[in-house]
């Protein structure tokens, strides 16, 4: 096996799941007996491992691809509902980022809430990936080139003459929101749990 | 309930060649041979075929020395029984028509 189909394989055990991690160990040795390529198997497999789960876990996995885009779809709510506010200056410019910055947080304060352990993890950090991408995508799209997106003249918030937060910081910035909401919904929930046993 | 669903085309193959042999233990890569199903094919109804009991699975110690031990395969009494009762249930329309 090459490092391409190992890695598929450990993907695979991934999301099929630990109830399934014993199926895709066997597709793994069946593909470590393959002489020659063994890359149309390993893929195979990976797909035969996503469709499991899925039919397994249907109801996570639509939660999973609609999380995204529901928090994206907040979030320029939320932004064109501050900036207009902002634009007629009654709120602050600290205000109306703080909003946009803020705007995922009841959803990752919600995940761990209706889902536990790795399962609400990994749906917090597809929304944060898939909406941190927006914008990324959007500027693309927009026609501003590589250079000029990472260079200085960017900004993740650029609120003039205001706050200014750069590529890299307003990435930490959202990350560090994330996390905080998912750390305060992941410890609401352990409270639930206690309160309740 | 799932132990009453219908068996598909594909698990039927497959149940079949293991049929063929019913006291060997097959391998996945044999079975993908005898049967010519694809890997995303192919364990999907290994795993509900195991999940119904119809078939029983071991992991066997490798032929070669150093590599890993090999996930096979073998039809249980029930398998042989529901592969009887599709194979009957199949032919029943060519049996009344030949009548």
């Amino acid at each position: 096996m090459n490092a391409f189909t190992r890695a598929l394989f450990r993907i695979g055990r991934w999301i099929a799941g630990r109830d399934r991690a014993e199926w895709l160990d066997a597709m793994a040795a069946e593909a470590e007996a393959i002489k020659g390529d063994s890359t149309a198997w390993a893929l195979g497999c990976f797909w035969a491992a996503a469709k499991d789960r899925f039919a397994r876990d249907w109801s996570f996995a639509v939660f999973v691809l609609l999380l995204p885009v529901v928090v994206s779809l907040w979030k320029l709510y939320v932004f064109f509902a501050t900036s207009s506010l902002q634009f007629e200056q009654q709120i602050p410019d600290w205000l109306a980022v703080a909003c946009w910055i803020l705007s995922p947080f009841p959803f990752a304060v919600l995940v761990p809430l209706v889902r536990a352990g790795r399962s609400a993890l990994i749906a917090v950090a597809i929304a944060f990936l898939a909406v941190e991408a927006v914008p990324v995508v959007m500027m693309l799209n927009l026609g501003v080139a590589p250079s000029q997106f990472f260079g200085p003249n960017f900004n993740w918030y650029k609120c003039d003459p205001g706050v200014r937060i750069g590529l890299v910081d307003g990435i930490a910035v959202d990350f560090a929101a994330w996390a905080t909401a998912f750390w305060l919904g992941s410890a609401l929930r352990r409270r639930f749990v206690r309160l309740r046993g | 309930m799932g132990r009453s669903r219908k068996l598909s085309p594909q698990s039927l193959a497959l149940l079949s060649a293991l049929a063929n042999r019913p006291s060997d233990w097959l391998y996945g890569l044999e079975l993908a041979n005898l049967t010519g199903l694809k890997s995303g094919t192919l364990y999907p109804i290994l795993i509900r075929l195991a999940d119904r009991t119809l078939l029983e699975s071991r992991w066997l110690e490798p032929s070669e020395p150093g590599r890993p031990p090999r996930h096979a395969y073998r039809i249980t009494g029930t398998g042989l029984k529901a592969l009887q009762q599709a194979d009957s249930t199949t032919s029943r329309p060519a049996k009344e028509a030949f009548a």
